[in-house]
């Protein structure tokens, strides 16, 4: 049996197929070509879109396989090699709820997110940020989540600090999940997500020392017709007085980059589109909003 | 290259195995893994004939998608 894993989500779980035998002997035969393309599961650049396949083999192509030293299962990308995995401490022990260590905290300035398209709402969001400071974990040490919370912790999770270590889901805590799990055809709209993270418990104001996240929605598109879509989350950090936003996306390393390999000062501004083979692009391309955890909160509690 | 693992796969896989890069026993480590990624010219994405097969495969099968255990309720 060959199952393969499509590591391109973020905030939903992976699509994954069984082979039939036919299409395994294919694939095998396919794969034999040319085995430089096989990389370590664990060798996932911190990339929000395609991120290459995982390959799992069991039963008799298990066997067969292993004979020639093919591990159990390995990961196929394009992407350039990343083996920052090796320093990483992959037997720490981990429990869910754990939060990443808080760094800094600050007086809030305005969200450019809402600024930029909120209209009116500017004024009244100044004067509600004047009592908002926001907390913060480190910009560019992510070793909390970069290790054994990597591949059971999605973006939700890191901008809540809060790892669950069994994904999670904007409504799920709060009973207001989205019904997509199996209906392709389902896009949620920005009101929908938006009650899914009040639901939650996250506020759109900020009146105390808070988490601050933006999330976003995105759609892949096979030759500009959409088809499936997913959800993502930054969350603001700083380097200094510079705004950093980081993210992490799906199963991935946290990163304070964005798809073109930036320092991330605005989600609004930052690269979230990318292409993926066989003419289909991840773009997430609209902007929910800026949320805040509940005021004195620097992680929260998302199941 | 190691002549007995590349007999085992001759042996096994036939004529399919001729194109074969590298030894396969060797990827699962990380300095083959390296060596192999060292083929590749720095800065360069690599894509091999198993990449575009799963591309294909995925566009041509959204309808058997497996999509259980998102741990909805």
């Amino acid at each position: 049996m060959i199952t393969l894993e499509h590591d391109c989500m973020s905030g939903l779980k992976n699509d994954t197929w069984n082979l039939t035998a036919a299409e395994a002997t294919d694939f095998i035969a396919t794969l034999l070509q040319d085995l430089t393309v096989i990389r370590p599961v664990l060798s996932i650049p911190a990339f929000l879109g395609d991120r290459g396949y995982i390959i799992r083999l069991s039963g008799l192509d298990a066997t067969v396989l292993g004979l020639l030293g093919i591990p159990l299962e390995f990961r196929i990308t394009n992407l350039p090699l990343d083996l920052s995995y090796l320093d990483l401490d992959l037997l720490a022990p981990i429990a869910p709820g754990d939060q990443e260590p808080a760094t800094t905290s600050d007086a809030e300035e305005l969200p450019d997110e809402l600024d930029s398209g909120g209209g009116g709402q500017s004024v009244a969001l100044a004067k509600a940020l004047a009592a908002c400071s926001l907390a913060y974990t480190s910009w560019n040490d992510f070793s909390f989540w970069n290790g054994t919370r990597q591949p059971n912790n999605n973006c939700y999770c890191y901008a809540a600090n809060y790892a669950t270590n069994d994904w999670s889901h904007p409504g799920r805590k709060g009973g207001r999940p989205l019904p997509y799990y199996n209906d392709l055809s389902y896009r949620p709209t920005a009101a929908r997500f938006t009650d899914a993270l009040l639901a939650d418990g996250w506020k759109t104001t900020c009146n105390g020392s808070s988490l601050r996240i933006v999330a976003v929605l995105g759609t892949f598109k096979y030759n500009g017709t959409p088809y499936i879509w997913d959800y993502h989350f930054y969350r603001k950090n700083l380097n200094g007085t510079t705004t950093r936003f980081c993210h992490k996306p799906g199963d991935g390393p946290v990163t304070n980059k964005d798809g073109s390999g930036h320092y991330i000062t605005s989600v609004s501004t930052a690269d979230r589109s990318t292409p993926i083979g066989g003419g289909v692009v991840s773009d997430y391309s609209q902007i929910v909003g800026t949320f805040y955890s509940p005021a004195g909160s620097r992680s929260h509690k998302i199941s | 290259m190691n002549p007995s693992k590349t007999s085992r796969r001759t042996l096994i896989f036939g004529a399919a195995t001729t194109a074969v890069a590298v030894p396969a026993a060797a990827l699962i480590t990380p300095e083959t893994v390296l060596a192999a990624a060292a083929e590749t010219p720095a800065g360069k994405s690599r894509r091999g004939p198993a990449h575009d097969w799963l591309d294909d495969f995925v566009m041509k099968n959204r309808h058997r998608v497996n999509r259980p255990g998102q741990g909805q309720p």
